[in-house]
């Protein structure tokens, strides 16, 4: 039994632009998007923009520990409210996101929130910057994201062993670039108004430095290395493309 | 105007009129009970939440010669640390019926935060490395009071230019009054952007003093030393302390102040700090007067005060 649905006389948004058109939907996929679609059900979409789902690659759900700020379900409810079918809730929690544990905790809370959320997982111990976190016992259960986020790692020689040891671990790591010693103090930008407002500031080659430290270097020791720049998600393969012209856009799972 | 917040709020007109309100109360302190009714029955509160002793003495006093009641908020004996917020404390001191706050912060921008949670004036008795108005217009006064004023005048504004709230309103109240300022620093104590300063830069104190007017020094603080932005007090002195070789390069004519207080040995020696051109007492008598003026204006005449 066919159900169909036309989200009709929304201006869509997508990968090939912005225009005023109809959404064919078929059995939950999107089979069309053109003029005078129709369809048994209908949506009026007058003045609402239809899109793909947004996916924000970073967001502070804060749970667990600061509860009074923002918790899985009020920020999946933010999220669904600005059209985000998908976030990745950053490990900066109390505890960190460090650990299967904790994994598991935010996710179990995500399975029944507004929106998909997905996890990044700390690349060190607490997010102290002085010891490996168990990446893959955290890639076991989906995390395909690490990062310190909120601190970049300092140690040079452990960040390296991190790139090293999750090359192995098809995942992406995320370096919050920011050199502690050169930032240290600072509220706002080093620069003209930092100096005439009297606040200290944070000199741009704090993040500077650590971009090119951790940039990919022809020599890689080795051959599996795989180092990434900040925030290439790698999506997974596309499903076999069914004969459907005009191909339409359709939301993957991140 | 209702607060004084910065010396940008002021203007050269704005300060003129602050100089010559406090011509009378400089009379006013020479009597045998300095003391007027013009703020009976104001309240004035000094919040400070950073040492100090000669400003808040400065205006305690200034506000007692207006006959106003003085409160004082110190930090150290208050519920701040139990962790009462600014907020909670600035509106619990409104509570009890107050026209203004002095407020001393070591965060800048706080007095603009306070003006807007309360009603009362706020004065800016230094937010951080921001802005220090009253400084400044006691400086402007204690140079008119040697010189004549500051129009064409050379002001070599010498020291840690970076964290001085003091150079930031000296250098916009000196500039609106139409000196010349020349900062003398070497390049860690100068604000990493000088873009927009109306300032001339010298890295040497010496080919400064022959032209300079008025030697402005900025206290050198020892715990500047923990930031390596110097490698010593010792090197500091040797380059940029005003020596008695030093002050023997100045014109005949040339003043010194500092607005305390004084490491004597380190940015100024014992016996220059001793020496007629040098001026900081006087500064601290204009102090007071300057301080009277700006409660006086703002609470008290209705005399509007802005540029």
């Amino acid at each position: 039994m066919t159900r169909e649905l036309v989200i009709a006389g929304g201006t869509v948004v997508d990968a090939t632009g912005t225009r005023r058109a109809d959404v064919l939907v078929r059995d939950g996929l999107v089979v069309g998007v053109g003029d005078g679609l129709a369809a048994a059900e209908a949506l009026d979409a007058t003045g609402c923009v239809v899109a793909p789902g947004l996916v924000d690659l970073h967001t502070h759900l804060r749970e667990p520990g600061r509860e009074e700020a923002e918790t899985v379900e009020t920020g999946s409810r933010a999220a669904a409210l600005g059209g985000y079918t998908a976030v990745v809730a950053m490990p900066n929690t109390e505890p960190a996101i460090d650990s299967a544990a904790v994994v598991r905790q935010v996710l179990d809370l995500g399975a029944t929130a507004l929106c998909d959320v997905r996890v990044a997982g700390a690349i060190t111990v607490g997010r102290q910057g002085s010891q490996l976190a168990p990446l893959a016992e955290m890639a076991e259960l989906g995390v395909r994201l690490f990062t310190d986020d909120g601190a970049g790692v300092q140690d040079a020689r452990l960040m390296r062993r991190a790139l090293e040891y999750a090359s192995s671990l098809d995942v992406t790591l995320a370096q919050h670039c920011e050199d502690a010693a050169l930032a240290t103090g600072g509220h706002m930008h080093e620069g003209a108004w930092s100096s005439r407002l009297g606040i200290p500031g944070i000199p741009a080659e704090a993040e500077e430095l650590m971009v090119m430290r951790d940039s990919p270097v022809p020599a890689c020791t080795s051959s599996t290395c795989r180092r990434r720049a900040r925030w290439p998600w790698s999506p997974p393969p596309r499903p076999k493309a069914s004969p459907s012209p005009p191909r339409s856009p359709r939301t993957t799972s991140p | 105007m209702k607060h004084l917040l910065s010396i940008a709020d002021l203007g050269a007109d704005g300060i003129e009129e602050v100089m010559r309100v406090t011509d009378s109360f400089v009379e006013v302190s020479a009597r045998a009970i300095p003391r007027v009714p013009a703020l009976r029955g104001k309240t004035v509160v000094s919040l400070f939440y950073e040492d100090s002793t000669r400003t808040r003495l400065s205006f305690e006093t200034a506000a007692k010669r207006l006959s106003a009641e003085t409160m004082t908020f110190s930090v150290s004996t208050s519920s701040v640390k139990k962790g009462e917020s600014l907020k909670d404390t600035v509106e619990t001191i409104e509570a009890m019926g107050i026209d203004a706050v002095v407020v001393r912060h070591g965060s800048a921008g706080v007095p603009w935060q306070v003006a807007s949670w309360i009603d009362a004036s706020i004065i800016n008795a230094g937010d951080g490395w921001h802005e220090h108005p009253t400084q400044a217009l006691l400086d402007c006064y204690t140079i008119r009071q040697a010189l004549g004023g500051l129009d064409g005048r050379r002001v070599a504004i010498v020291g840690d230019i970076k964290h001085s709230r003091v150079a930031r309103s000296n250098v916009l109240a000196f500039t609106a009054l139409g000196a010349e300022v020349t900062l003398v620093a070497p390049p860690t104590l100068l604000p990493p952007s000088l873009e927009g300063w109306p300032v001339s830069v010298s890295h040497e104190l010496d080919p400064v003093l022959a032209k300079a007017d008025v030697v402005y020094l900025l206290r050198m603080q020892r715990e500047r030393m923990t930031e390596a932005l110097l490698p010593s007090l010792r090197e500091y002195t040797a380059r940029y302390g005003l020596t008695s070789r030093r002050a023997a390069l100045l014109d005949d004519d040339a003043i010194v102040l500092h607005p305390g207080p004084m490491n004597r040995g380190v940015e100024i020696a014992a016996e220059v700090a001793e020496l007629p051109r040098a001026l900081v007492t006087q500064q601290v008598a204009n102090g007071v007067a300057v301080r009277m003026a700006v409660l006086y204006l703002l609470l008290g005449s209705g005399a509007d005060l802005a540029a």
